[in-house]
């Protein structure tokens, strides 16, 4: 009798938890997979794999547990993560460059236009710093990399970013 | 001017980077996240391997008891197990059950004499005619007959004369 109220306390903390934080996963696994799909696939294998593990009852900070996890499953489902060349040459086969296409079109769209060619080291700490709750210390911990680290991969992004716009905006 | 242009790209790649990643998702996210956890969670019925030997070993006792003590009932043949198995399971409709039809045994008429007469033939007919004409004599040979086959047969001495030669 003990036992199955308890499994009933433990199945509302973990409805609880999910209702809580499941925007945010999807927002972080969208900042990889850049797909609502797939996103939304992330956040159920997420929780699920949590839920299976039982991990979830001894986090100490949810979010970056939760992010790190949804980071690492978005990171196995993206094709070729990883696998393009740390260089800033963004530069399209397209007859319309992504800065023509950002200066006459939609410019939020040309942007992630934009970020979208960045390499993976360089785009996934600048996606994921959008993400309103992650600072680049979440950030450094959930990749696994430095805190500097991170910070000089977001300020490079950002350069390379600015030149390509500042070009046609100027 | 050039640090209100820079200003300005900042704010305009700042506000476009925030829409990066502030995709909403579908509403009843939650509920589909709960939903897919509690179906994958479900307990399932998992039998461990060797329960399929408890019906087979059921199955194999029943064929071994019925195998070695064959059901005989009065007034009706002895049923085989493959009549009873017949008889266990459902007939086809398409076709129809094979009964085996007894041989009918055509047995000859009963006669009140036997052997059967017979015609009489012709030796007969003359043998009958010399016994009703001549008894006496009929008599006689009939003794004579049997005395030749009492009496035991004489057999001569096979007598080879020499060859008679030219003299030469």
């Amino acid at each position: 009798m003990a036992r199955r109220e308890e499994a009933a306390a433990r199945e509302v903390r973990f409805a609880a938890l999910v209702e809580r934080q499941s925007r945010f996963v999807y927002r972080v696994a969208y900042a990889v997979v850049r797909n609502s799909h797939d996103s939304e696939d992330v956040v159920q294998e997420t929780f699920l794999k949590l839920y299976r593990s039982g991990a979830w009852e001894g986090m100490r900070d949810e979010k970056a547990f939760l992010a790190r996890t949804a980071w690492r499953i978005a990171v196995d489902r993206r094709p070729n993560a990883g696998s393009q060349p740390l260089s800033p040459d963004l530069q399209s086969n397209d007859s319309q460059s992504p800065e023509d296409a950002a200066v006459s079109a939609d410019w939020s769209a040309a942007v992630h236009r934009l970020v979208d060619a960045l390499p993976e080291e360089l785009r996934q700490p600048l996606a994921l710093a959008a993400v309103e709750e992650l600072n680049s210390r979440e950030i450094a911990q959930l990749m696994g990399i430095a805190e500097g680290t991170v910070r000089t991969r977001i300020l490079r992004a950002r350069r390379i970013l600015k030149q390509k716009l500042g070009s046609r905006y100027a | 001017m050039r640090n209100d242009e820079r200003d300005n790209l900042e704010s305009l790649l700042d506000n476009a980077l925030a829409s990066y990643s502030m995709q909403e998702p579908r509403p009843g996210l939650d509920r589909r996240v709960l939903h897919r956890i509690h179906s994958a969670a479900a307990p399932r019925l998992v039998f461990p391997r060797w329960t399929w030997a408890i019906p087979a070993a059921a199955c194999l006792l029943w064929a071994g008891i019925h195998w070695t003590r064959p059901v005989a009932t009065p007034g009706r043949a002895p049923v085989t197990h493959m009549a009873a198995a017949r008889e266990t399971t459902p007939a086809k409709p398409a076709t129809p059950p094979i009964v085996e039809r007894p041989r009918e045994r055509k047995s000859l008429p009963r006669l009140p004499q036997f052997p059967a007469p017979a015609p009489v033939t012709n030796e007969e007919r003359a043998l009958l005619a010399f016994v009703t004409r001549a008894p006496r004599q009929a008599q006689e040979a009939l003794l004579d007959a049997r005395q030749q086959s009492v009496e035991p047969i004489r057999i001569e001495e096979i007598k080879i004369q020499p060859l008679q030669s030219d003299g030469q």
